[in-house]
């Protein structure tokens, strides 16, 4: 509610007062920014699950700044059940072995860190209600900057739980999408004007991408327990998407009140619209405490939720893609011009980075009169962030 | 007195006649003729010349006469016309209208009136206008020399003092002056006028001269000899009338009066100021005023030396007004056209006023004009507004109504973008007043005003609130040593937010509160001249806090409606103001305020020794109808001093306690609209404030030039402060969202002022700081770990630049200069990655300030001619907001784009904003 008075009231100055937002960056006082922090969830979905420690950084860093919290002995424990102690797979990253999470049972953690005993409140998973269905609608949104109107894809969710159902949602997404290259190398030349199928086939990738922002709801105010026509992600053709198939997973987890109010008061303080009637920004506490000293500032969040998932495909939405001209040319090595050299040199090239898009050889003849070449950028999806691997989920 | 008075009437008129041209005799017969065509046909024929008032232009007139002289023919003319005539150098024939000339019979004591030569016909109007101007100015003369006796000669012996009483009314509209100064000289005595034009004094016996001074009004003075009680009524002309003839006095200025940090503005001296929307507005004049600050453009109320906007008490006719805002703020309630001006008490608050802890803002309406009828308007592009005003009968009663209403609608249908076409916000508003004297001893006075907002989308949600308020007011003359103002009043404010965007949880969302009260105030004029204000007051607050309703058949929203909140705020108090000597004055005061909160309603009860959270309610207790929940009672003292160290330098102090019963809950920087106000009850304490401010003063060349220091310093009690991420709206249990904290203020002001002068205004500077500290038991109730920090409205240094500069009586340019230091914000100091996003963490709170603050704004008024426009005055106002086009930062945010961490600052307005306005009025 006080969402749609926020952004009645921009739109509003936009239109009649000129509003705007100008870029701004003031000086900020980097003070003590080593504060824990722990991300961490369970669910009644199998693990293994994931905690990660580390520390704050900088305002001005990047998120590989973070220091990582190593060395620690981190247990989850079920309420009036079983113990385990986690296992340090990478620094800072701890999972489960045979730890399962049931629906109605409470956990929490527990590590020792420099001497001092944190651990989290109990958290209880509660069942999350089904997802009915994800669709979307093709839509055009207007911006902070009038003028500069984007279209996009919009996800809305629906879905319909009981009211024993958790009543707080958070949602998670991650985008697949499937990318190609302008010029794709089929073959590898294997000389002798002799083609192969390639080995290290470089013309489709997937990318991957999370969401950026918090997504959160609640059926509190309802008398029944529905999410209807609530936005997913808005997704715009950028980077390729939806010029071959995309794929949109949406996870539902189920949250308890103290962790959906958790969630509504970073949203809050970390996605302010720019309106006059923003709140104050917060100092946002997590359900993980120092015992020795409960004055320490612990950062982060040890969720316990039921989770469903649903994954949806797009593959009819070609006008949306903003596809990307290669603009390397491609390059024409002529057999004539090197003679017996010719081989070397194709294959140096092929070597260095090129690809090959074409052989040129006359009617019925062995000998190439000459090779198409393409530069990585334009043949290899690698190189546009792309993954080789095929998701198990991908079917063409 | 009267008798005098009618005495003057009489040998006024006795001096009226027509001089007659020797010889020349005149004939002619004219039926239904058109007085202008009259004149033209006698101007030919015969060797005379015509000046008169143009209204007479369209009279009809039948005539006969045959070969009589001048004097006859006139006397005739002034029969038809009923308007004098005055022949000057045998030839030239002036139609005077109503006004008295006074010729040369007093020739010495006079001087002779004086006429200018006229150059061309089309002069015709402003000729007259002198003519009139030095009537009238002749009459003032004669009044002011003449010796007026009052009361009996025979109760001369009677006691050495007696007591001087009456009104002092603006001689055009028969309209109170409030404020105006009436003294006597040589021992220094003097009263200002109450809201009804009304004072009252005792003096010594004998012969003296009374002068009255009020501000924009040209004064005057009055020789009397006092013989026992009586009254003396002064009618006091537009000092702007007579430009080169007036030397306007200020009002009892900053070094007379008793009170520190008092300010009034007069509604005719601020019109000229530019504002953003075209639309002089009294409220953000007051913002010009050292020690009352703004969270920012388009913020929602002001702050006054660092209190919230909720501290203060704004009044408009004596009845407080819940929502003062147009259009998210950009323009106030207040239409300028029908009110007289506003008193601003930001210390030395006298008893009679209670309720808020910072600040008074009493707005006064004017009285419409008991002699004729007038309208007034102007159309600007956002706003148009009519005022219209006169006697229902002559002398006796009068209304006056004003409405205005914003066609911005009409902004966005215009607008190309599809999505904002669909959109609309307007307001309007309508305030009136009739007054009705029954007798001299009685008079009734009935005023109102309601005030609405609405915007509505291209979503389907559509916001509206509204304000209103209705007085009934009696005042009554028992004697002139006691009179009273007695009153019931009603004030509502409301909003409703409702959408329909998604059918499922389309719903309606109400708040309304209601405010009753009934009020007496008395003042006494004690034999030894101590004037004493009494006088109790009660009012019955009654507010639904929240009600959210499902809309159409298809939502699933659930009904949510909290309890009722109703309680009664009482007051007695008493206050006097005491002249220890001509030097020292005093004023005590005392008030005894006592608030009720009374069911049906309902409490939580809170395990003991945990802080007040939802998850440590052991219980619910339930209240009946009326039953007493919970009593608070506060004294408050409010005491002042002035010391004069000399005729133009003072010192003073004061002291003020005040408590407040009601508070408005919002925890964004500036009020949002749907923030609400709550009665303190078991866990929301009373807010209490203390202040003690020193202040010197001084003047320059008479009273042109003012100075004045004033320092304070402030606590202030029980102020509302929020826990982070708290919730205030549709919530229950709001005790456990709020804390109970504690603040302190302090500052100094500087202002400079000049009142009189082709170029007037101030110059002020301050220096303030306003800090609050959260410092509860339990962690959750500590905020910044419970150590002072500024609070959202500290702005240390603020410089304002006021000037207005009269080229002539039809041009003036007025230009206003604002700094301000940047308000606190808070920025993040670290981040952090959770569920594969980075957040951003926010710590202390209000650590860090947004840019300065810098505007310039520019205003030129130019009044219509007066020649060409006769019956119906058109002027222009041209103004220019933020002049510099400056980006002044409102906030500023972070996002988080792309793993990036970018700061921006919002911007209300970007450019400089130009309105040009039209008013056209009758008078």
């Amino acid at each position: 509610m006080k969402f749609i008075i926020r952004n009645s009231i921009l739109i509003f100055l936009v239109a009649v007062l000129n509003s705007c937002l100008e870029p701004y960056e003031p000086e900020i006082l980097d003070g003590s920014n080593n504060f824990l922090v722990v991300d961490g969830v369970i669910t009644n979905k199998p693990g293994p699950y994931t905690i990660k420690v580390t520390k704050s950084y900088s305002v001005n860093g990047v998120e590989s700044d973070a220091i990582k919290v190593t060395g620690l002995t981190l247990t989850i424990e079920e309420e009036n059940g079983p113990i385990e102690t986690l296992v340090e797979t990478e620094d800072g990253i701890y999972q489960t072995n045979m730890l399962q999470g049931k629906t109605g049972a409470s956990y929490r953690i527990v590590f020792e860190y420099e001497g001092n005993q944190y651990q989290s409140s109990w958290e209880k998973i509660n069942s999350s209600s089904p997802i009915d269905s994800v669709y979307y609608n093709v839509e055009t949104k207007q911006t902070i900057n009038i003028g500069t109107d984007i279209t996009g894809v919009q996800f809305y969710i629906d879905s319909k739980g009981s009211l024993q159902d958790a009543i707080h949602y958070r949602y998670e997404w991650e985008e697949t999408w499937e990318i190609g290259v302008f010029y794709p190398s089929f073959f590898d030349y294997v000389g002798n004007g002799q083609l192969m199928p390639t080995t290290d086939p470089r013309h489709t990738c997937w990318r991957y991408q999370s969401q950026s922002v918090i997504n959160i709801a609640t059926t509190e105010s309802l008398s029944e327990n529905v999410v209807s026509g609530h936005s997913l992600a808005f997704i715009t053709g950028e980077e390729e998407r939806f010029i071959r198939k995309h794929s949109l997973l949406i996870k539902q987890y189920a949250l308890n009140e103290e962790e959906y109010a958790f969630w509504k008061a970073l949203q809050e303080s970390n996605e302010q619209l720019g309106s006059l009637y923003d709140k104050q920004p917060a100092n946002i506490k997590g359900n993980i405490f120092n015992l020795s000293s409960p004055s320490e500032l612990v950062l982060g969040y040890f969720s316990a939720s039921g989770v469903q998932e649903k994954r949806m495909f797009i593959n009819d939405l070609q006008d949306l893609s903003r596809k990307k001209w290669c603009s390397i040319p491609l390059d024409t090595l002529f057999q004539q011009d090197f003679g017996a050299t010719f081989e070397t040199v194709l294959f140096g090239r092929l070597r260095g980075g090129y690809f090959l898009y074409d052989i040129l050889a006359g009617p019925g003849s062995t000998t190439p009169e000459g090779a198409i070449l393409s530069a990585s950028l334009c043949s290899d999806c690698t190189k546009k962030g792309g993954d080789l691997n095929k998701p198990i989920y991908w079917d063409d | 007195m009267k008798r005098t008075l009618l005495f003057l009437v009489v040998f006024c008129f006795s001096f009226t006649q027509v001089m007659s041209q020797k010889g020349q005799l005149y004939s002619g017969n004219y039926k239904q003729t058109l007085f202008i065509d009259l004149v033209t046909d006698l101007e030919n024929s015969y060797h005379i010349k015509f000046y008169f008032n143009p209204e007479l232009d369209s009279t009809k007139i039948d005539i006969v006469f045959d070969k009589v002289d001048l004097n006859s023919l006139l006397k005739k003319l002034s029969e038809k016309t009923n308007t004098i005539f005055f022949v000057k150098n045998d030839n030239t024939i002036i139609g005077t209208g109503e006004f008295v000339i006074i010729p040369q019979l007093d020739e010495g004591l006079f001087g002779r009136p004086q006429i200018v030569k006229p150059s061309s016909s089309d002069e015709r109007r402003s000729i007259l206008e002198n003519i009139r101007e030095k009537a009238i100015i002749d009459k003032e003369v004669y009044l002011e020399n003449r010796v007026i006796e009052i009361g009996e000669a025979s109760k001369r012996f009677n006691g050495e003092t007696a007591i001087i009483s009456g009104f002092v009314k603006e001689a055009k509209t028969g309209e109170p002056l409030v404020g105006a100064t009436v003294f006597k000289k040589n021992p220094l005595v003097g009263i200002a006028t109450d809201q009804f034009g009304y004072y009252s004094f005792l003096l010594p016996k004998g012969k003296f001269e009374i002068e009255v001074n009020s501000v924009g009004m040209k004064s005057t003075k009055r020789q009397v000899i006092l013989y026992s009680d009586g009254e003396l009524n002064f009618e006091l002309r537009d000092g702007i009338v007579s430009l080169k003839e007036v030397v306007v006095t200020a009002e009892r200025n900053n070094v007379d009066n008793l009170q520190t940090g008092f300010a009034s503005l007069n509604m005719k001296n601020i019109k000229q100021i530019p504002s953003a929307m075209g639309e002089a507005d009294i409220m953000k004049i007051a913002l010009t005023l050292p020690g009352v600050q703004t969270v920012g453009e388009g913020a929602t109320g002001f702050n006054v030396r660092g209190g919230g906007a909720d501290q203060n008490l704004v009044l408009l006719n004596d009845v407080p007004v819940y929502n003062t805002n147009h259009l998210f703020g950009f323009i106030s309630v207040f239409n300028p056209d029908v009110i007289a001006g506003a008193d601003l008490y930001k210390s030395g608050i006298g008893a009679q006023y209670g309720g808020r802890i910072s600040s008074v803002f009493d707005v006064a309406l004017r009285d419409g004009n008991k002699k004729k009828f007038g309208f007034k308007g102007a159309i600007s592009p956002i706003t148009a507004k009519l005022m219209v005003e006169g006697p229902i009968k002559k002398d006796t009663s009068s209304y006056i109504l004003g409405v205005r209403s914003t066609y911005s609608d009409w902004v966005f249908s215009i607008l190309e973008d599809p999505a904002l076409r669909n959109s609309s916000a307007s307001f309007f508003d309508v305030v009136g007043k009739v007054n009705h004297s029954i007798n001299d001893k009685n008079e009734l006075i009935f005023s109102a005003y309601y005030a609405q907002d609405k915007f509505k989308l291209n979503t389907d949600s559509l916001y509206e609130y509204a304000s209103g308020n209705a007085a009934l007011q009696w005042r009554h003359i028992f004697s002139n040593r006691l009179n009273a103002t007695s009153s019931i009043s009603y004030a509502n404010y409301n909003y409703k937010l409702s959408t329909s965007e998604k059918s499922l949880e389309a719903f309606e969302l109400d708040y309304n509160i209601n405010h009753y009260a009934v009020k007496s105030e008395f003042n006494y004029l004690t034999k030894n001249n101590t004037s004493i204000k009494f006088g109790a007051s009660s009012i019955l607050y009654q507010l639904q806090p929240g009600e959210k309703r499902p809309v159409g058949s298809t939502s699933l929203v659930t009904p949510v409606s909290l309890l009722n909140e109703k309680g009664i705020e009482s007051a007695i108090f008493v206050g006097s103001e005491y002249d220890i000597n001509t030097r020292l004055s005093i004023y005590g005061g005392f008030r005894l305020s006592m608030f009720n909160s009374l069911g049906s309603s309902q409490s939580f009860a809170y395990e003991t020794d945990r802080p007040k959270e939802e998850r440590f309610i052991t219980d619910t207790i339930q209240y009946s109808n009326n039953e007493l929940i919970k009593t608070y009672v506060g004294p408050e003292l409010r005491l002042s001093a002035r010391y004069k160290l000399r005729d133009d330098i003072s010192v003073k102090l004061s002291y003020d306690r005040m408590n407040q019963y009601i508070h408005m809950l919002s925890n964004t920087a500036a009020f949002s609209p749907t923030d609400t106000w709550r009665l303190s009850g078991i866990d929301i304490k009373p807010q209490i404030g203390n202040q003690y401010s020193l202040g010197f003063y001084k003047t320059f060349f008479g009273t042109s030039i003012e100075l004045s220091v004033e320092g304070y310093y402030k606590t202030l009690n029980n102020v509302l402060e929020y826990k982070d991420g708290a919730e205030l709206l549709l919530n229950e249990a709001l005790e456990t969202d709020v804390i109970n904290a504690r603040g302190k203020t302090y500052g100094v002001e500087f202002l400079l002022k000049k009142n009189s002068g082709k170029l007037t205004g101030w110059l002020s500077y301050t220096y303030a700081r306003s800090l609050i500290q959260a410092n509860g038991v339990y962690p959750t109730e500590q905020i910044n770990n419970g150590e002072y920090y500024p609070s959202n409205f500290d702005k240390p240094h603020t410089v304002v630049l006021l000037s207005n500069y009269k080229f002539n009586r039809r041009v003036n340019l007025s230009t206003t200069f604002n700094y301000s230091t940047g308000r606190p914000a808070t920025y993040p100091i670290s981040r952090y990655g959770l569920k594969n996003q980075s957040i951003l963490l926010y710590t202390n709170r209000n650590q860090y300030r947004i840019p300065d603050y810098i505007r310039v704004d520019l205003a030129l008024n130019i009044e219509g001619n007066h020649k060409v426009h006769k019956k119906i005055h058109g002027s222009w106002s041209l103004s220019v907001y933020n002049l510099l086009g400056r980006s002044n930062a409102y906030s500023v945010i972070f996002r988080n784009e792309g793993g990036q961490i970018n700061g921006y600052k919002l911007t209300v307005f970007k450019s400089a904003i130009p309105t040009i306005t039209y008013h056209f009025k009758l008078q």
